[in-house]
């Protein structure tokens, strides 16, 4: 009895509530990066110091633990950036930081926004879970004002790719969904056989997207039937895939990045790494730079796909990588925001760090990774 | 460090997150039958040393009357008690700790399930993606039904009692661990030989059921359903192994007068009454040889006519 209760006094102390971390990605205008904290900030960096330009404080909705967790890639249009907390908040910002307008997305105390906000078409769409359900919402971009509601039959984890007026998205319900911008209309939905949370990515007429039950798809964006599958990983899809020059680039959980023909989803060339690749990879130059798990920041040549020099950053790697020009951010569980500059030897080199946790100024000799 | 947590990974924490998930897929995509299921599976493959367990105890119960002769013949000679204690059990062929092995064996299933309920109904992206890395990949049923859904009659099994909606269910988790212990804990406490024992026993049947009811206000609610499904199947399998008693001596409170031991919470009346205690090695063995027979074979209308006459004799 006495090992009872010893158990139970243990695993009292174990059960803590969990808070989400976020993994925010950036995007870069003009000379300056835009992104999001796992300190429930949203930040506008210079480019070339990583000094701090403006920073936003997200506003937490009642007592919600994780709530300022920032997930996906803010949206910058027309003078504006739009970005969504955990807790459900939508927020619209001009490029100098001041508020637009806020909106509680489906005016749900229970609401959790994962995805990032795409802006098309003068509207705002975002998903998001609610229990066991889920929709996609478009808002007007200008004044916040809900236009119309897409339910699924559970979360929207992804950021939705728009093309040619129609959005692109999959559900934890299992499903991939092709919707009119304007409307809000279904225009086909395609089985996953799996949950999807990968944002898709369209080209040359296909919408390419993977799944939680290993399988990678490429739909014709026109019907939803499939033209080809790749079954090669081990693990799920989690993040999204790139296309560039005729080849896609999809990261799996199975901890490799798989480099297939747009056309026929034959596998060129893996690359591998030692824990899951959650977030999306990017093409600098002529080569591929992926994160991992296990901490290491890789770049392989696009023809070849061997791996070249990693920096090994050390922390939980979880977010999609941000490119300017031969510049990538990477933000990593550290609270750390790194600029790596690849050089044109494909060596990547730090020209800065910005601790978001802190105010005080880390000399870069002291944590300088590559 | 890395090394045990592999094995604690690979041993305890991935077939247990793995069977309940194909659980899940096999039982209509229900998580609470899915841990209903899984946990009678357990206690099942525990059935052998629980039935070994509750022997132990039979045996120890029925000891009692020798080993209070023991304490008072050596009442000041603590070696020798000691050593005569240990000589009566060699003796008669029981094992001291022989009972707390299901026990011991618990607490592993009792820890791995802390976690696996966790990383199958996990509460934020994260935990999600974490899923991935325990689920088999040559099991394709278990990542064709990710995300689980956590709801059982109208209770999200991965929400905490205490938050579960409206009020005043957010008790109803406890009270009901509760409830099921000190059933369970009135079925297999042994009977005592001294007041002081008879204390530590009536706190024990008290405290433990209240510790419990207490801690999971704080614990998932897919923790508090394996506990109480697990209670039951153990109250269930105690019956038939020891007999009902302890459960028909409460039903039928206020028409009998009680055990002093049983009224006290110390002892199971049908190994403490002193027809059998004047008998306790001939009763015993009739017992062991079949375990199943116990205060089955006889009517309730026969023990309440013998606890009669007992009374009467008294």
């Amino acid at each position: 009895m006495a090992l009872l209760v010893l158990s139970l006094l243990v695993l009292a102390g174990c059960s803590q509530v969990e808070s989400a971390q976020g993994s925010p990605s950036g995007a870069v205008v003009d000379d300056t990066l835009f992104i999001g904290t796992q300190d429930g900030d949203f930040l506008a960096l210079s480019i070339e110091t990583g000094e701090t330009l403006w920073s936003f404080r997200l506003r937490l909705r009642g007592e919600k633990e994780g709530g300022r967790a920032i997930y996906g890639a803010p949206a910058i249009s027309e003078g504006a950036v739009y970005f969504a907390g955990y807790d459900g908040m939508l927020y619209a910002l001009t490029l100098d930081g001041d508020e637009i307008w806020d909106t509680t997305v489906g005016q749900s105390e229970t609401i959790k926004i994962v995805g990032g906000p795409t802006v098309a078409d003068g509207l705002v769409l975002i998903g998001s879970s609610d229990g066991n359900m889920g929709n996609m919402y478009a808002y007007d971009a200008e004044s916040g004002s809900l236009e119309w509601t897409f339910p699924t039959d559970n979360g929207i984890w992804t950021t939705a790719t728009v093309s040619d007026g129609i959005a692109y998205f999959g559900s934890l319900d299992h499903n991939i969904y092709a919707v009119n911008v304007t409307s809000g209309n279904e225009v086909w939905r395609f089985p996953a056989e799996g949950a999807v949370t990968a944002k898709p990515v369209v080209a040359n007429g296909k919408v390419f997207v993977g799944s939680f039950n290993s399988v990678f798809y490429a739909l014709d964006a026109a019907t939803g039937q499939a033209a080809w599958r790749f079954d090669g990983a081990d693990k799920w899809y989690w993040g999204g895939a790139i296309y560039h020059e005729g080849a896609i680039y999809a990261p799996s959980l199975d901890g490799n990045v798989y480099a297939l023909e747009s056309a026929t989803g034959d596998l060129m060339w893996t690359l591998e790494s030692d824990g899951p690749v959650i977030g999306s990879p990017a093409v600098v130059g002529d080569r591929l730079a992926s994160t991992s798990m296990d901490g290491r920041v890789r770049l392989v040549r696009l023809a070849g796909g061997q791996d070249e020099r990693p920096c090994n950053i050390g922390e939980d790697l979880r977010t999609s990588l941000t490119v300017n020009e031969n510049t990538i951010y990477v933000a990593g569980d550290d609270h750390s925001i790194r600029a790596l500059n690849i050089k044109s030897n494909g060596n990547p080199d730090e020209t800065w760090v910005h601790f978001t946790d802190s105010d005080i100024p880390v000399p870069l000799d002291s944590t300088k990774v590559c | 460090m890395d090394l045990i947590g592999e094995i604690w990974n690979g041993v305890i924490i991935r077939p247990m997150i793995n069977s309940l998930v194909l659980l899940y897929w096999m039982f209509f995509s229900n998580f609470g039958l899915a841990i209903i299921v899984f946990t009678v599976l357990v206690r099942g493959a525990m059935f052998p040393l629980t039935v070994k367990q509750s022997r132990s105890m039979k045996a120890m119960s029925a000891l009692q009357p020798k080993m209070k002769e023991v304490q008072e013949k050596y009442k000041g000679d603590r070696p020798r008690l000691s050593q005569e204690t240990m000589k009566l059990y060699k003796e008669n062929g029981v094992n001291p700790i022989g009972c707390i092995g299901p026990l011991v064996l618990q607490m592993p299933i009792f820890f791995g399930l802390f976690w696996a309920l966790r990383g199958t109904l996990p509460s934020t992206p994260e935990r999600l993606a974490d899923l991935s890395t325990h689920l088999y990949s040559w099991l394709p049923q278990v990542h064709q039904v990710v995300p689980l859904n956590g709801q059982f009659l109208t209770i999200q099994l991965a929400d905490y009692s205490s938050k579960i909606q409206p009020m005043p269910f957010n008790f109803l988790l406890p009270v009901l661990v509760g409830a099921s212990m000190w059933l369970m804990q009135k079925m297999t406490t042994m009977p005592s030989i001294n007041q002081q024992q008879a204390s530590t026993n009536k706190m024990m049947l008290w405290m433990m059921p209240l510790m419990f009811g207490f801690f999971t206000l704080n614990f998932e609610a897919g923790l508090a359903l394996y506990w109480i499904v697990s209670n039951i199947v153990g109250i269930v399998i105690q019956g038939f192994i020891t007999g009902w008693e302890p459960i028909t001596t409460l039903l039928d409170f206020g028409r009998t007068p009680a055990d002093p031991d049983a009224a006290d919470g110390g002892s199971a009346p049908a190994l403490s009454s002193p027809s059998q205690e004047e008998k306790p090695n001939e009763d015993d063995r009739d017992d062991s040889e079949n375990p199943r027979r116990g205060n089955r074979d006889r009517s309730k209308g026969a023990r309440r006519r013998a606890s009669g006459r007992r009374n009467r004799r008294r």
